[in-house]
């Protein structure tokens, strides 16, 4: 079967699903009033500094600076919820047995797995669209003029690789689950159970070892938050960074190098899509 | 050429042998019943055939094809449903087939005639959840038969359906049989599968009791009553005749069981002995009938 069809039939299910829908508006809407807020209060102060009222300057969203942190946003923010719809839309089909009928009517098990990757894809690209156009947006009205330096920088492009990275990490994660567990509820719960419990208390564990110390750098979800992190593209931004840590008494953030940072992430995200294909594989439906 | 063959099939959970070496055959255009009790292993066996389930052991042909690649093109030309009926739930009636359709790479003008087919027009933009177990049977049905498929396989059709709802099912049954196609169906309800199989295998605890034509099974355990006005003479001469395997005189009446089911001929005999019968029936018996004792004998045996 054509990739065309495989996507055509994931695509003709996923626009009807309510999860879907509701999953992208909650991230949408949440990206929205973040950026809403920080251009509502810088448009006041700027408001009030023309009165003559005497408050700190707001840096704002005036692009290209914005996209910093309108790619954190969508490469955390996004990837919880990406990872949440994921789950719902590939999870639930188990319970349905929606998947042992789609195998019935003529697709293989690589035909069924390969239509969800190219989901997966799609969710990606759709997350990520939305996250850039909802910051992006606001920034967009907050610059004033053509900014010197262009709408979006070289580093820029670097991060925004790095954000699909994250989201297809996230993405990767959240499918192993949804296939491991075979429930929308069991995934969820376990995935938050990964993300907020876990991963933090194995990393709390390990870098009491002397010898591990560093290891929960390593950590997926940790590599999958820097991935989005200016710092890790840009040598002037990291050592401005780290300079005030140290004025503020604080141990300097330590960078990882960026082709490790990438190899890792895409490391990650296919170590979860293997070990998801091989536990599809070997189970029965 | 056999539709289905299977040799040796085998499935085992850990230490529970679910299907144990099933061989049985399904030849075109037959509606092949596959009978046994809840538990048996009927859907597993199924799901063996389909590809759902991982076999154990034993091999599986369908449409002459074997190994992986042959066996997932021959299942292109299969139709099925397992279990329950198995949809979107927030989809509705054609929405759901139109994923069906896409997956069998079938024109969506198709959609209309299967619904068609199964009388679910009316209702093919409600959603699937708020269709009646009997609709949500025949929506499976419809998607079974999207894509023109040669063999349709059915798991326990009929389940949970009302009489008029099975009586439904069974003439949508009929009628792929009357297109010539071939249906292979899985049930527990013996009287449905004797009014719709032409042949059947029995399976019980993963183990396969018996397999062959209805009229063969049944014919094959006949018995004749018959009456005369001297029964002690009419028991002699019953008793000589070959076809028969045994004889006893009960309630007036002498019962034979014969190995054939051919009447004529035992009144042709007894006529010639100057032997006029009074009364001549047959007794047939039933899949039941047969059902029954060969789950008792199996388990009598077991218990041996």
């Amino acid at each position: 079967m054509r990739i065309a069809n495989l996507l055509g039939i994931e695509l003709f299910k996923t626009i009807r699903r309510r999860a879907f829908w509701v999953t992208l508006g909650g991230f949408a809407f949440l990206l929205v009033v973040q950026f809403g807020m920080i251009w509502y209060m810088h448009k006041r102060q700027a408001q009030r500094i023309g009165f003559g009222a005497i408050a700190p300057p707001s840096p704002g969203l005036d692009l290209p600076n914005a996209w910093s942190p309108i790619m954190g946003a969508t490469a955390t923010l996004g990837g919880f919820f990406i990872a949440v719809c994921v789950i719902l839309l590939v999870a639930a089909e188990f319970p349905w047995r929606t998947t042992r009928q789609s195998v019935i009517d003529g697709l293989s098990k690589e035909q069924y797995f390969g239509a969800k990757l190219l989901l997966c894809g799609v969710l990606i690209v759709t997350f990520a669209v939305v996250g850039l156009v909802a910051g992006g947006t606001f920034a967009f009205l907050d610059t004033a003029g053509t900014p010197a330096n262009g709408w979006i920088t070289a580093l820029d492009w670097q991060m925004l690789g790095g954000t699909m990275l994250a989201l297809t990490g996230y993405t990767a994660l959240a499918l192993f689950f949804a296939f491991a567990l075979r429930s929308s509820g069991s995934a969820l719960g376990v995935t938050l159970l990964y993300l907020v419990v876990l991963e933090p208390l194995i990393a709390t564990a390990v870098h009491r070892v002397d010898a591990l110390q560093n290891a929960p750098r390593y950590f997926p979800t940790r590599v999958f938050s820097e991935l989005s992190a200016r710092g890790q593209y840009d040598a002037a931004s990291r050592g401005g960074l780290s300079i005030m840590q140290m004025a503020r008494g604080m141990q300097p953030q330590e960078f990882f190098d960026t082709r490790l940072l990438v190899a890792l992430g895409i490391g990650y995200a296919l170590l979860f899509v293997a070990a998801t294909y091989g536990l599809f594989r070997s189970r029965d439906l | 050429m056999p539709i289905i063959s299977t040799q040796d099939l085998t499935k085992r959970y850990g230490g529970l042998t679910a299907v144990d070496h099933i061989t049985f055959k399904v030849e075109p255009g037959q509606v092949f019943g596959f009978l046994g009790p809840n538990g048996s292993g009927k859907t597993t066996t199924i799901g063996m055939l389909l590809g759902i389930i991982n076999r154990t052991d034993g091999e599986i042909s369908l449409f002459d094809e074997t190994g992986a690649h042959g066996l997932h093109a021959a299942r292109q030309r299969i139709g099925a449903t397992l279990e329950s009926p198995n949809f979107y739930p927030d989809l509705s009636g054609y929405d759901n087939l139109s994923v069906t359709a896409r997956i069998k790479r079938v024109d969506a003008s198709r959609i209309g005639t299967a619904l068609d087919a199964v009388g679910l027009t009316p209702r093919k933009t409600d959603l699937f959840r708020k269709y009646s177990l009997g609709m949500k049977q025949r929506l499976a049905l419809a998607a079974a038969m999207l894509g023109d498929p040669e063999l349709i396989i059915l798991d326990e059709p009929a389940n949970g359906l009302d009489p008029e709802g099975m009586h439904e099912i069974r003439e949508i049954i009929l009628g792929f049989a009357a297109a010539g196609k071939t249906v292979f169906l899985s049930s527990h309800l013996l009287h449905e599968v004797e009014r719709t199989c032409t042949h059947v295998a029995i399976i019980k605890q993963g183990r396969l009791l018996a397999q062959g034509s209805v009229i063969a099974l049944a014919g094959g355990n006949a018995s004749a009553s018959l009456q005369a006005p001297d029964l002690g003479a009419l028991e002699r001469e019953v008793r000589s005749y070959e076809n028969t395997v045994a004889v006893s005189i009960e309630d007036g009446f002498v019962v034979a069981n014969l190995r054939d089911t051919d009447l004529a001929s035992l009144n042709r005999f007894l006529t010639q002995r100057n032997i006029f019968v009074s009364h001549l029936s047959l007794h047939r018996q039933s899949l039941e009938d047969i059902f029954m004792e060969l789950t008792q004998d199996d388990a009598t045996g077991a218990a041996a």
